[in-house]
């Protein structure tokens, strides 16, 4: 079986969680916290460490099985396939969502006469043979891509570090925790994507170690954005960051220094593109390896390139403008979708393997 | 990847499905078996992809195909864009949307030595019958997005606003207000983050057509003009994320460069930074002097350089600051509000003209008392005039709402009654750090 290290499946993480928030930052996207609405990012991570918590027990119970194989085990035969219908569905709704939104920032920003259907089949073509090729080349990919993107956010934090307004911050808790502990709900749904880390457990090498690199990697997640959102709020102040489409991009776009460094915003869009092409690349897999699974069928391949229409065509009808995809995003609907495939049907999976005492087979040696 | 082909010879049916339909369907995709050349790989998935390797370049080169037969889409020649170095808005007469000026470079003349520094002023061929190197035009609009769609009607080329500098805002115009405008320039993708805002004393359009005096185009010269009036420090360069900053944030007043044109010598019309425009609300209520605008650069901490001018025994002396940190300390006395300015000046003896010795602790000590007055003096002033229009430039509305918010919500409605009688006490700290390549004086025996 193809294994990936620890190390892999966190730079995937990093990847899924900057892919998807690293221009639009969720957490200062509200005016909700104002000046505090960094805070909300330390809240949502520690609520999002349950998550991982529970999919981590979960995985361990089963280390060699995927979702599917135990959810049957455990739910039984029918329950357990709806269960997987469940998940590729969502595999499949949060691709078509990221794509969606990839979408809507080329044509808003950089490619406005492309037609958007030209990148989209670029994008899930690629996705659809890294996933083809499985989740040890995705692993690779991110060790390639990732360190860069790391490497080049810290320089355009590096240039706005030195002007930063600490005036712009202040007050941090203007109103008090409420608004914080509410604006932290934009950002859960996206730090809970943690919960991956369990589906991708039964392919981890080093399956001993998984958990304390991945509660690591969590953390680190947590103040890297941190510090991406205040910083993004110090140079904009509160007001203007809330109102802007694309926070972290204009604070990319921003940089200048001297007459010489300028234009960052491409640089930042280059990084981008690999993070949501890895993004989706494990989407994609996921979906068609559960969809395979679901289907009794021996390879996970030939379900690839179907997945991937599924995805485009779900990405373009999924909402008519940014208007009504922001309506999707907003923590009424998101956070109970998400969270039920992130935290609820985990603990489901969870309670019901421990009532009935089921365990997965132990590792070999 | 090529040794991948012999391989596929083996299977001649599925090849021919490849190249008959691209994307053969998923049932033509069997045959797991690893063919026997390939051994190396633990990966069967990876060893798929090779085999399939003819029709996925097959699909790669027909859907790049459709890029490359077409052309792209958003390929942009430089040759095709009407390059714009600055913009200006003003109020259209009849008062009806606005007029939207826009300053084209000529790439060519750009280019040659010397070629439209100087130039006919306005189009109408003066001068020495050269052309500027850039052009002006001026195009009404109910919305500024339409006025700049209709540059199309007499443009032959595409307007490019990602390279503009500065917009240049009309007396008028900001009067009625700057809110709106700033809409166009923060939503359209092409104009950067980093563009300079300044009011124009008078309209824009006219400060858009004096002549640069040293640069080839007014919107170069503004945007170097703004580089080097730090070391004057009596006026202030906002980009527009900062400008647009401060119009949103809650106690604290926005403030942009005033632009102004006057005639030199020559009698050519010339433009020069003469001090802050002042905003309240988002509208222009006033203008700050050059001077008064360093009482405010002194409170915000961008006094950068610049003469503190002062009177010694029989002549003058020059303090030339080259640091500065300052401390806004907002506070209470008996629930009245009340702030503190703490200033730390580094100076430079930059200049002086008095007899007899100077350079010793003792006058250098009182030379130093003497700037920490005058800056005190400097920052009173403007804030008398900064009180007369209730415009909170200084921030001290933000100050207070950083430090005590539960305050800040019940003072917030009245602010700007609070700030036009706002007590504030300045304390500065000026220190005489070094004296340039000479200890005292030219005194003539």
């Amino acid at each position: 079986m193809v294994k990936i290290s620890n190390w892999q499946a966190v730079l995937i993480y990093f990847a899924v969680q900057g892919a998807s928030q690293a221009l639009t930052l969720p957490p200062v996207a509200s005016s909700l916290a104002q000046e505090g609405s960094w805070l909300s990012v330390p809240v949502a991570t520690c609520a999002s460490l349950p998550i991982l918590g529970v999919v981590l027990i979960l995985a361990r119970r089963f280390p060699e099985e995927d979702l599917l194989q135990y959810g049957e085990r455990v739910l039984g035969h029918f329950l357990g396939k709806v269960l997987g219908l469940a998940y590729v569905f969502y595999f499949l709704e949060i691709a078509a969502l990221e794509v969606r939104r990839f979408n809507i920032f080329l044509t808003t920003d950089l490619l406005p006469q492309t037609p958007p259907v030209v990148i989209l089949v670029l994008l899930v073509s690629l996705s659809a043979s890294a996933a083809r090729n499985g989740v040890e080349v995705i692993g690779r990919l991110a060790e390639l891509f990732v360190p860069f993107g790391f490497l080049f956010m810290f320089m355009i934090f590096a240039v706005h570090l030195s002007h930063f307004r600490a005036e712009n911050l202040r007050p941090w808790l203007g109103a008090g925790w409420g608004p914080v502990l509410a604006n932290s709900l934009t950002t859960l749904p996206w730090l809970g994507q943690v919960f991956l880390l369990g589906i991708i457990y039964p392919v981890i090498r080093d399956q001993e170690r998984s958990g304390r690199h991945f509660l690591l990697a969590s953390i680190s997640w947590g103040a890297f954005l941190s510090l991406f959102c205040m910083i993004t709020i110090s140079t904009f102040g509160a007001p203007l960051t809330a109102r802007l489409t694309f926070p972290g991009y204009s604070l990319a776009e921003r940089v200048r220094v001297g007459g010489f460094l300028e234009g960052m915003d491409v640089l930042l869009f280059v990084i981008w593109v690999t993070g949501v092409f890895l993004e989706i690349s494990l989407f994609h897999l996921l979906a068609a390896q559960t969809l395979a699974r679901l289907l009794h069928l021996r390879d996970y391949q030939r379900l690839v390139l179907p997945v991937g229409v599924l995805m485009v065509v779900l990405a373009q009808i999924m909402a008519e403008n940014v208007a009504q995809l922001q309506a999707f995003l907003r923590p009424a609907v998101f956070v109970p979708f998400t969270l039920t495939f992130q935290l609820l049907f985990p603990l489901g999976l969870l309670l019901a393997a421990w009532l009935r005492g089921l365990k997965g087979a132990d590792r070999r040696g | 990847m090529a040794e991948g082909e012999p391989r596929e010879s083996g299977r001649p049916l599925k090849k021919s499905s490849c190249a008959s339909g691209g994307l053969p369907p998923p049932s033509a995709r069997g045959a797991r078996r690893l063919p026997p050349g390939n051994t190396s790989r633990t990966s069967e998935s990876r060893g798929l992809f090779l085999r399939r390797f003819p029709g996925m370049l097959l699909l790669l080169i027909g859907l790049l195909s459709g890029v490359y037969l077409t052309g792209c889409w958003d390929r942009v020649e430089v040759e095709s864009l009407a390059i714009v170095l600055a913009v200006g808005v003003d109020l259209e007469p009849q008062g009806d949307g606005f007029l939207f000026t826009v300053q084209v470079a000529r790439p060519s003349l750009l280019g040659k030595a010397g070629g439209g520094a100087m130039g006919g002023g306005g189009g109408n061929g003066g001068g020495l019958g050269q052309t500027r190197a850039s052009w002006n035009a001026t195009l009404p609009g109910r919305t500024l997005f339409e006025a700049e769609r209709r540059f199309r009607r007499q443009m032959s080329r595409r307007l490019f606003l990602g390279t503009t500098k500065v917009v240049v805002i009309g007396e008028e115009a900001a009067r009625q207000g700057v809110g709106e405008l700033f809409d166009y320039f923060l939503r359209d993708r092409e104009p950067r983050f980093t563009l300079l805002v300044a009011v124009a004393r008078g309209t824009a359009r006219g400060i858009l057509s004096t002549e640069p005096a040293l640069e080839k185009t007014v919107g170069q010269e503004i945007d170097l003009l703004s580089r080097y009036i730090s070391d004057d420090s009596t006026s202030l360069f906002p980009d527009m994320a900062d400008f647009v900053g401060r119009l949103w944030t809650p106690g604290e007043e926005a403030v942009a460069p005033a632009l102004t044109a006057y005639e030199d010598e020559t009698g050519s019309r010339r433009l020069r930074v003469e001090g802050l425009a002042v905003f309240r609300k988002g509208r222009l209520v006033g203008w700050f002097t050059p001077q008064e605008s360093r009482g405010l650069l002194w409170v915000l901490g961008k006094v950068e350089g610049g003469a503190i001018d002062l009177a010694c025994s029989q002549g003058r002396v020059a303090l030339e600051v080259t640091g500065q940190s300052v401390r806004v300390q907002p506070g209470f006395i008996a629930d009245r509000p009340v702030v503190e300015v703490h200033l730390r000046d580094d100076t430079n003896l930059a200049e002086e003209q008095c007899p007899g010795p100077v350079f010793t602790p003792e006058t250098l000590k009182a030379i130093e008392m003497q700037a920490e007055d005058k800056i005190r003096d400097e920052i009173m002033t403007t804030l008398t005039k900064a009180q007369e229009m209730r415009a909170d430039v200084f921030g001290f509305g933000r100050a207070f709402r950083g430090r005590y918010p539960g305050k800040w919500r019940e003072m917030e409605g009245q602010w700007e009654e609070i700030f036009s009688r706002l007590e504030v006490k300045v304390t500065a700290d000026v220190t005489i750090r070094r004296s340039g390549l000479l200890t005292e004086t030219v005194e003539p025996r």
